[in-house]
């Protein structure tokens, strides 16, 4: 299209500005139109009535208009100009026309007023596609190279390590294997005859020994007795790392519910009052989850305060956590449960926390129980690939934090 | 590298100022850093203790603590908060965050909602991209694409316009040189993919799940974030208040500052 004639009433400078050969305008701080030469209304197909007064944004792709709000505009604000910008105007008819935009803004009495050139970069654009295809595929090209080094060099260090690993750690469940088999049969049975002989003596046997002696006697049934409950505990907790048990969808409110009832036919303390969310399917070993609820459960019911009845609230909240645990700078970020159980009994001081997973560390050397069940727990836990914390405070209760996977890896060590 | 607290001030280059004892903590958006916030951090300087940073990848933040796997996901950018708070030992925060801040905040919280008292969400948006029949976000993924290329064409070679720049505003003497020649740059790869990460997110299943009470400023004629997805954040959103602003555009906390201050201290004032 070609600009009219002018009118000889325009001075040089306005008719250079008006038919400039790139386009010219200005918008205002609420992104109005106020002014746009003749070149840019030819080139977008605009009379100037259809756009003086509206919307700067009308003009733009809407690609550009959304790089215009989080770059362009703040930009403007923050700098006062920007320089170069690749943006697409869009005409009348839809068409898209590639430009470079430069703007300054200017500060007035009557409020900011942005002062803007566009010049059009078709055949630029072209050109630069081709830069940008090669740059994109020399980057590709870099990364997966650079990548590809990286890897095979962790690979080669890992496969190290592991095949180390793998050793100890078969030389290790070996171990394992025996050492619970001691604690199964071998130590158990001479304790066991322990108890049992204890127990043969009669009343008039009894009555027979001295005051020392039927003390003495006495001691040795009940220290006998402890000891074989330890060491059921202690095959419990190594068996943990032993057995192998399938892993299938466990149902946890089924799991909580289980280990409630366990806790009242077990311990002979009253089974804790239970407020309890609803809970997931996860995948797991059944087994293993339920003895977790069970030792949380009878933590509870044995702690509560004197005079008060063990209450428990179970909170669950489904939440994203990065899966890699141990290994800096690996990020996957899965689907995980995040329980809390929570008790109002007698707690324990913060500093103790530490101690409370530790096999056979009891904080009260009279408190009921063996000091295995949070071991346990923590073991259960580690099993499935989650963590377990507690935070407590004496006289307030305590709080256990589990987070655990909804789904457990699906390789697993041969 | 092992990330101590120390590392992590310099990492995401975190600010303090402010003379009041309860945190304040401001998140900035996509496509700039922590300078966007300069017009509204004096209304709460004798008040609260605000804390500023950049994320990993803008801004003034330690370009070699980026991990192309943490930051695919918005929970990497959430660890960033995270990592903060536990850096500063950060109680009680009142979380300010603008555009796609706003999920990442919403994460953290959901994360630790105990270290949060407050979220303040700027022209949120849960997906960008439309969701027929049901959701509509605003955008095609065509859109959402084309913009990208756009970012691509303007970051060739880094040369031009949002490159580095020194300050040329004589008028404006509190932006130092210093301050300028930071303001915006960012490294394009980086760009790019913060640009991926957030405009193909969708954290609508999320929302449910913030227990923190949040306030959502709501911009009219914001195209990123239209007033419809104002709304369904807060249908979704437990416990949080919506305010229509009458500022416009996606970026108020630098076009109407007052406004923002002012709707922002009236939702924190104890009724």
């Amino acid at each position: 299209m070609i600009a009219p004639v002018p009118s000889s009433s325009c001075s040089p400078l306005d008719e250079l500005l008006r038919a400039a050969p790139c386009g010219l305008f200005a918008f205002d701080d609420a992104g109005t139109l106020l002014a746009l030469n003749d070149t840019l209304l030819d080139v977008l197909g605009y009379a100037r009535e259809d756009v003086q007064g509206r919307p700067v944004t009308g003009l733009l792709s809407l690609a550009s208009r959304l790089f215009c709000e989080t770059h362009v505009f703040p930009l403007l604000r923050m700098q006062g100009r920007v320089d170069e910008l690749y943006l697409t105007l869009r005409t009348r008819s839809g068409e898209s026309v590639p430009m470079l935009l430069n703007a300054v803004r200017q500060e007035r009495a009557e409020g900011a007023v942005h002062q803007c050139a566009v010049m059009s970069v078709r055949e630029r654009g072209k050109y630069e596609d081709e830069l940008l295809k090669a740059r994109r595929a020399a980057e590709e090209a870099l990364r997966n190279n650079a990548a590809l080094i990286q890897i095979r060099q962790e690979f080669e260090e890992h496969t190290r390590t592991l095949d180390h690993k793998l050793t100890q750690l078969e030389q290790r469940n070996q171990e394992l294997t025996r050492v619970s088999a001691i604690l199964a049969q071998d130590l158990r049975e001479p304790i066991r005859k322990l108890s049992l002989f204890a127990c043969l003596f009669t009343r008039e046997d009894r009555e027979g020994l001295s005051m020392t002696g039927q003390r003495s006697l006495e001691l040795i049934r009940t220290v006998s007795a402890k000891l074989e409950q330890l060491v059921v505990g202690l095959h419990q907790f190594m068996s943990l790392d032993v057995l192998e048990d399938p892993i299938e969808e466990v149902d946890l409110l089924e799991a909580v519910g289980n280990a409630r009832r366990r806790v009242k036919e077990m311990s002979g303390h009253p089974a804790p009052e239970l407020r309890c969310a609803a809970l997931p399917i996860i995948e797991g070993r059944r087994r293993q989850l339920m003895t977790l609820f069970f030792h949380l459960l009878d933590n509870a019911a044995k702690f509560h305060k004197p005079g008060e009845l063990p209450r428990v609230d179970i909170e669950c909240q489904l939440v994203q956590h990065n899966s890699f645990r141990a290994l800096k700078d690996r990020y996957h970020y899965t689907d995980f449960v995040k329980i809390t159980v929570a008790d109002q009994g007698m707690g324990f001081a913060t500093s103790d926390a530490g101690y409370v997973f530790e096999v056979l560390r009891k904080l009260d050397p009279d408190s009921p129980g063996l000091g295995v069940g949070l071991p346990i727990c923590r073991k259960v836990v580690e099993n499935h690939h989650g963590t377990l914390s507690v935070e407590s405070e004496p006289g307030r209760g305590t709080r256990f934090t589990l987070l655990l996977p909804l789904k457990q890896q699906t390789h697993s060590a041969a | 590298m092992p990330t101590t607290n120390a590392n992590v001030l310099a990492r995401n280059n975190v600010q303090r100022l402010g003379r009041g004892t309860q945190p304040m903590l401001f998140a900035h958006g996509f496509g700039c850093d922590q300078n966007m916030w300069r017009f509204v951090t004096p209304s709460f300087e004798n008040d609260y203790r605000l804390v500023l940073f950049d994320y990993v990848g803008s801004g003034r933040s330690d370009l070699r603590a980026y991990n192309s796997e943490r930051y695919s996901d918005l929970h990497g950018y959430a660890q960033d908060i995270l990592d903060i708070c536990e850096a500063l030992d950060l109680r009680d925060v009142i979380l300010v965050a603008h555009s796609v801040s706003s999920m990442i905040g919403l994460l953290a919280a959901i994360q630790q909602p105990e270290r949060f008292h407050r979220l303040v969400f700027l022209g949120p948006s849960p997906r960008y991209v439309d969701e027929p029949p049901h959701y509509t976000g605003g955008f095609q993924r065509r859109d959402l694409e084309e913009l990208l290329e756009t970012m691509d064409r303007n970051y060739i070679g880094w040369a031009h316009g949002l490159a580095p720049v020194i300050m040329r505003n004589p008028d404006r003497p509190q932006f130092t040189a210093e301050l300028a020649a930071s303001f915006c740059s960012t490294d394009p790869v980086i760009a790019r993919r913060f640009a991926e990460v957030t405009f193909f997110s969708d954290n609508r299943g999320d929302l449910p799940k913030l227990q923190v009470p949040s306030l959502i400023l709501q911009c009219s004629e914001d195209l990123l974030a239209p007033q419809s997805v104002g709304e369904y954040m807060h249908r979704h959103v437990p416990r949080s208040t919506l305010k229509v602003m009458r500022a416009q555009g996606h970026c108020p906390h630098l076009s109407e500052p007052a406004e923002t201050c002012a709707l922002i201290q009236d939702y924190l004032r104890p009724s």
